[in-house]
């Protein structure tokens, strides 16, 4: 079976000035589908770029990637959308919900993107919010959901859509302990139900102590022999 | 694309305050806009109707190329046997009525005063039931045949008032002069100054004893409604070809016909400058409205959703702020007029007037459309440069907190 990712010799620098600031310097990766593994490293390391470069929303300065088997150098922005839609769900620190919806209405969002009915859409979202412990609270907006609550919602709404792959960027940072907790049972539970693998980029050590598979970033390279 | 508008729709209340404020701005502007047009119209309505029910009708019939050039001896032109043109002419469809007319210049005398004036000779029993518009000051329309009614200006030069006599001498068709005795039945004010200042009418058939003919020189029509000229012209043109049909807006080119076409022109204007005002107006709303979005966007775009799609909620997002914004200025508009400009705008007299007059709106149907389109088409225009910018920037880049 294809690993889920494949990346050799990344590469990733952005310009300042005229000056060039190297960020990743040649990251070679694999990782199985189905795995829950976490990205970690100090601050500035280059975990948020190459969790960016795997999600498909930068593209590296060298080196190639593959997803599932297939190269991604070649892709065009529309199809990066498609695999986006298709292939991928991310979870954010800031939960980043639409205020003006519901629970519901936010986790069944995409599933209008992908051309699914009102009905069928509301009904998986329904069953989504139930796998993560919001049933009673979907009629609720954001504004009306604890931190914790919105996280998990962004988590249904990521996964109601059916990805290979959820990418959270430090999804427990702005929680607290307990909720934190909660939500890596979340992440746990919807791991075996839906089949779905997770990948982290966090400075939470806690969330790491679940991950099967830890890479370790230091100034733009993964430190040998962390990944295990 | 029902999904969109939904989504489109609970966008516009994210921040209540700020639709409110963006509402009362595109509001006002359709408002203004709305109530600018309405007293345009109502200008040019209450002109028009001053044209056809003072002087023109809804058009007047001649005799070939008696106005494209000058004649030795233009009675000679007129029109014979007027029994039977005018029996022809109110068989055509859309025609319900017609008033044979003649226009002669003549001294008006009164005691020592004389004058020359243009009379038009008229149907004293008909005209009045139509031309309702001639605004006598003193006396009446004509009441019988021996009688004048004189405009304002002429009246006041020859000193004249209702009772007074006065005597009338003009060139026959025979090159004779004849003269006949009449009395000021009426004093007009139309308010169109060279009418007032240089115009009597008598009957018709004292002008035509006057003059010592049986012919008309012209008929003035009345249609069924002002849109029914075109088809009654070219029926005309059919039946009767020996006459040139010349419809009431050419007949009064110099004022009616140039006026609306310098309103339209000066509109078409003021419409682009109120269109800046409200898309100026909210355009730093409106991008900040969706800048602070941008992590939102981020988002949405970061789990596939295409930038397509994004562009289409945002547009009509934008789109139904204008809408609204529009049937916020048509009911302000309405309510206006329904209050505050119940009585009418007074105006001052316009070029070549003389009297005050009062101005109503008169809102079209083709004015709502308008009020609710071109505030849309300002809130679109506003909203593409922050839209453009969420949709073209990295994804990365929205997400940045």
């Amino acid at each position: 079976m294809d690993p889920l990712y494949r990346a050799q010799g990344l590469h990733y620098s952005y310009r300042l000035e005229d000056q060039e600031i190297p960020v990743l310097k040649g990251v070679d990766l694999t990782i199985p589908p189905g795995s829950f593994t976490c990205l970690v490293g100090p601050s500035g390391s280059g975990k948020t770029t190459l969790l960016n470069i795997l999600g498909l929303l930068d593209r590296p300065s060298r080196g190639t990637l593959a997803m599932s088997g297939q190269d991604l150098s070649n892709l065009s922005e529309d199809e990066f959308e498609i695999l986006r839609l298709k292939k991928l769900g991310f979870i954010f620190q800031s939960f980043h919900l639409i205020p003006t919806l519901t629970a519901l209405e936010n986790t069944a969002y995409f599933l209008g993107t992908l051309g699914r009915s009102r009905s069928q859409a509301l009904e998986r979202a329904s069953a989504m919010l139930e796998l993560v412990g919001l049933k009673d609270h979907r009629h609720k907006r954001p504004g009306q959901l604890s931190s914790g609550q919105c996280q998990r919602v962004a988590i249904a709404r990521a996964v109601a859509k059916g990805p290979e792959v959820i990418l959270a960027d430090e999804p427990t940072a702005n929680l607290d302990r307990t909720t934190a907790e909660d939500i890596i049972s979340v992440f746990q539970d919807l791991r075996a139900k839906e089949k779905v693998s997770f990948l982290f980029a966090t400075h939470d050590m806690h969330l790491v102590s679940y991950a099967e598979t830890t890479f370790k970033l230091q100034d733009g390279r993964l430190e040998p022999g962390v990944a295990a | 694309m029902s999904g969109l508008f939904f989504l489109s729709w609970r966008n516009l209340f994210r921040n209540p305050r700020r639709t409110a404020a963006s509402l009362a701005t595109v509001g006002l502007g359709a408002a203004g806009l709305l109530i600018y047009q309405g007293f345009n119209e109502g200008i040019m309505n209450q002109y028009r109707e001053n044209v056809i029910r003072v002087r023109y009708g809804h058009g007047q019939v001649f005799p070939k190329g008696y106005r494209d050039r000058a004649h030795g001896n233009p009675r000679e032109e007129w029109i014979k046997d007027p029994a039977k043109v005018e029996k022809e002419l109110l068989s055509i469809p859309g025609v319900k009525q017609v008033y044979a007319r003649s226009s002669f210049y003549s001294f008006l005398t009164k005691g020592p005063v004389r004058m020359a004036a243009k009379g038009e000779g008229v149907e004293w029993k008909k005209e009045p039931a139509f031309f309702t518009s001639m605004n006598f000051e003193e006396g009446s329309d004509l009441t019988g045949p021996a009688q004048v009614t004189l405009g304002r200006g002429l009246a006041n030069s020859l000193g004249a008032k209702p009772g007074d006599e006065i005597r009338l001498m003009s060139q026959t068709v025979t090159g004779d002069i004849n003269d006949i005795g009449v009395k000021v039945a009426g004093v007009f004010h139309t308010g169109a100054q060279d009418f007032d200042s240089g115009v009597f009418r008598v009957d018709l058939k004292t002008a035509q004893e006057l003059l010592k003919t049986d012919r008309v020189e012209l008929f003035t029509l009345q249609n069924d409604s002002i849109e029914a000229w075109p088809a009654v012209s070219k029926a005309i043109g059919e039946k009767l070809p020996q006459l040139d049909r010349v419809p009431y807006d050419e007949l009064d080119a110099v004022y009616y016909k140039n006026a609306v076409n310098f309103l339209d022109a000066q509109f078409a204007f003021i419409r682009l400058i109120m269109l800046l005002i409200v898309a100026l107006g909210i355009f730093n709303t409106i991008t900040v409205g969706m800048l602070e979005r941008a992590p939102e966007v981020g988002a949405l775009r970061a789990n596939g959703e295409p930038r397509r799609r994004l562009f289409g909620i945002l547009v009509r997002e934008n789109a139904l702020l204008g809408v609204l914004g529009g049937a916020l200025g048509i009911a302000v508009a309405v309510l206006m007029d329904k209050t505050i400009l119940r009585g009418g705008i007074p105006m001052p007299p316009g070029p070549g007037i003389t009297r005050h007059f009062l101005i109503f709106l008169e809102i079209q149907p083709r004015h709502y459309v308008q009020a609710m389109l071109l505030p849309m088409l300002a809130t679109v225009l506003s909203g593409l440069w922050p839209v453009a910018r969420l949709l073209r920037s990295g994804i990365p880049q929205l997400l940045r907190p």
